[in-house]
């Protein structure tokens, strides 16, 4: 298997820079995730390791050896596309087989392995039929089986789940992670979905507008985000931000949000160090299970009163969207028994929301 | 009779065939209809808005017949997977577009567009065309077009789908918020059962043409009325065991999992049944007791807030989920110790309807 180093990669289309000077070590047989937004650069990213788009400016090394001498065939890259891109003209073994025979494999190994990968990938049934005439749950399974059977040290797919509908994705899944463990290979894998990533990936690097924002294990960056903006798009449910100003003071800091909500609670260590300016533009973020509903204020926990508008069943979980003065705040209700325009204290520990700056959303606290 | 109203509707398509279905429909109800893809529900919606005839049934609106009244009459308006924004139009123009076609005066129609503009919070992006918008902006002026007109109700088809994961959660509740807030009846189809039960006041349940539950989300997830929906409900979804009853002992056993359990019921259960766990109603324990059981974890997921782990039956080569609350740690082919309450035990019967 292989690894993969990105050395101050950047990638410019005419004026528009997809990919800002990124650097990234992805190990043998890792996981890693590229997650972010539409228009982030994690599919540029990864069509510049497949060698589909070249970067502008810097390297990527595959085992230590510059891919800019590697053809793209010679990478031994396996990737599955967003929307398959299946020979939809050929039958379901022919696809499967197709790999197999361009590398020279003779008729009896073709043979043993395509049946194996249709079998492990629940296709068997399919095998002789138009490949034109499978569900997109089949075409999917098909589309991960033909890249798979010709055994490439790197996998790169790029959203293979995002057209399959949920409760196959969840499936999906699954398989995906027992597929890797199997087979081993490094894995790089583009999502939006931070679920996915979060279930999949060993790592996951964050990206944003070109850049590489955190790059680590998915509890990681899951207790210990960087910055506003990883808080925000990692986590279910979603975290919920209140800007405003931070008055930091050596005793009792507070805080007043930019629609006049205010807040106050003792300084630790890291606010004292910060008693020296007189206001800070920054962002709290709290996340919703780390709030509780009460019946009554609590005297070691910051206190919010407020309305509950929206109640809302995930599943096992309860979460309630409480108006607190100009603000929307989401909470979970353990007890669901909460209702709708009942009238709640939601308390939270000053030690469990994060601090991070207005002008460049890095942590603080 | 309700408001939306359709009696044993009934549309037969070559290989496939929808209903009869039976659906009652509130004023002002946010009602769902989720169903895997290919069940039914987008037909379901287009027999509603007229775009569809049925084959056989009738369907009432505010106890009026108008099974077969053209789409165009009917007062209903569609938000569709695609937006299908008019690409030539700015944002405004788009908004406008079903007022003015209908020939609304003015005065009524710029009045009704400052409220829905400040409802959605558009106000901004209003000169943009869609070319110019993002996924959520084209996303809310679809949602205006939908609301310019007072429309006896607003369908909608898959919504959100074409959205980034964490604007959908955003706009799943933006939705909700809207529909309250303009006392609107919704019919919300979508093949995102989380989505689907997460916002509706009712939801509709289709399996291969058929409407299998109807029913407040809590129950439908509580208590599925068969196998096929509890399949179905929930991420991830209900675990089904087969189990033996034993009428004497009164004990539920599962041999899959080599479990025994006291089932404190009075009435008459057959002998062969399913038994349907939820993966949140399974307790890892930190010590073995005499009810619980043992399994091997295969693999786990760490999605912050909580954990779902796979898990090997031990006694085949099942595999079911559990889900737990919090951060966990797992080696491979770990043993735990896990064990279930009874009432949390949902049991079908052959026929896989719940008992």
């Amino acid at each position: 298997m292989s690894d993969i180093h990105l050395i101050k990669v950047s990638k410019f289309f005419d004026n528009f820079q997809a990919v800002k000077n990124l650097d990234l070590e992805i190990g043998n047989g890792e996981f890693v995730a590229l997650l972010g937004p539409s228009g982030c650069g994690k599919t540029t990213t990864m069509n510049m390791i497949a060698g589909l788009e070249h970067p502008t400016s810097g390297n990527i090394l595959i085992d230590s050896k510059d891919t800019s001498s590697i053809r793209i065939q010679d990478r031994n890259i396996g990737f599955v596309f967003q929307n398959y891109a299946i020979f939809t003209h050929l039958t379901v073994y022919k696809n499967l087989s197709y790999g197999l025979e361009v590398q020279g494999y003779d008729k009896a190994s073709i043979d043993d392995k395509v049946q194996k990968m249709a079998k492990r990938m629940s296709i068997s049934h399919r095998l002789d039929q138009p490949a034109a005439s499978l569900s997109v749950n089949e075409l999917q399974k098909l589309a991960i089986g033909r890249s798979a059977i010709v055994e490439p040290k790197i996998f790169l797919l790029d959203e293979p789940l995002s057209n399959l509908d949920a409760s196959f994705r969840a499936y999906m899944r699954s398989e995906l992670k027992l597929l890797q463990r199997e087979f081993g290979q490094t894995m790089v894998y583009v999502t939006h979905d931070q679920i996915e990533a979060m279930s999949l990936a060993d790592k996951i690097a964050i990206m944003n507008e070109g850049s590489l924002i955190q790059y680590g294990p998915p509890l990681e960056v899951y207790n210990n985000p960087n910055s506003k903006f990883v808080s925000y798009f990692v986590g279910s449910p979603k975290i919920n931000l209140l800007e405003g100003h931070l008055i930091p003071n050596s005793d009792s800091s507070s805080f007043v949000t930019n629609k006049d909500l205010a807040i106050s609670f003792p300084s630790n260590e890291k606010l004292k160090q910060l008693s020296n300016s007189e206001k800070l533009g920054a962002s709290i973020g709290i996340r919703p299970q780390n709030i509780k509903l009460s019946s009554k204020e609590s005297d070691k926990d910051i206190n919010l009163r407020g309305q509950i508008k929206i109640i809302e069943r995930i599943g096992a979980k309860r979460l309630a969207h409480v108006q607190v003065d100009n603000h929307m705040i989401t909470c979970i209700d353990d007890s669901g028994t909460a209702s709708q325009h009942e009238n709640v204290i939601m308390t939270f520990s000053p030690e469990s929301f994060f601090l991070f700056s207005e002008e460049n959303g890095n942590r603080l606290i | 009779m309700s408001f939306i109203q359709l009696n044993s509707v009934t549309k037969n398509f070559p290989k496939f065939t929808i209903g009869p279905c039976d659906l009652s429909i509130e004023k002002g109800e946010f009602f769902g209809i989720f169903g895997p893809p290919s069940s039914g529900k987008t037909s379901i919606l287009k027999i509603i808005l007229g775009l569809l005839s049925p084959d056989s049934g009738s369907f009432y609106l505010d106890n009026e017949e108008i099974t077969h009244l053209a789409a165009h009459e009917r007062n209903f308006s569609m938000v569709f997977q695609n937006l299908a924004l008019f690409p030539h139009m700015n944002g405004r123009d788009n908004i406008l577009f079903p007022a003015i076609e209908s020939n609304v005066p003015e005065s009524v129609y710029n009045e009704r567009f400052d409220e829905v503009v400040d409802v959605l919070h558009i106000s901004h992006i209003l000169h943009k065309s869609p070319a110019q918008m993002s996924g959520g902006e084209k996303q809310r002026i679809a949602l205006g077009r939908a609301f310019i007109n007072k429309s006896s109700a607003i369908l909608l088809d898959e919504p959100l789908s074409a959205l980034d994961a964490r604007l959908r959660e955003e706009m799943k509740i933006e939705l909700k918020r809207l529909q309250i807030e303009m006392n609107q009846t919704f019919v919300y189809v979508s093949h995102d059962e989380e989505e689907v039960l997460s916002i509706s006041d009712r939801v509709g349940i289709m399996i291969d043409g058929k409407i299998r539950q109807i029913d407040d989300p809590s129950v439908v997830y509580d208590y599925p009325n068969s196998a096929d929906v509890g399949r179905l409900i929930g991420s991830p979804p209900m675990n089904f065991f087969p189990a033996s009853f034993d009428t004497s002992s009164k004990h539920l056993h599962i041999p899959n999992l080599d479990l025994k359990v006291k089932i404190e019921r009075d009435d008459e259960l057959p002998r062969k049944l399913l038994a349907g766990v939820r993966p949140e109603d399974f307790q890892l324990l930190e010590v073995a007791n005499e009810d619980s059981f043992k399994s091997l974890v295969l693999n786990f997921e760490p999605l912050g807030s909580y954990t779902i782990v796979n898990l090997q039956c031990p006694h085949s080569e099942d595999v079911f989920k559990i889900r737990l609350n919090g951060q966990y740690n797992f080696e491979f082919k770990q043993s735990v110790d896990l064990a279930v309450h009874s009432n949390k035990v949902r049991l079908f019967n052959e026929s896989e309807d719940l008992v």
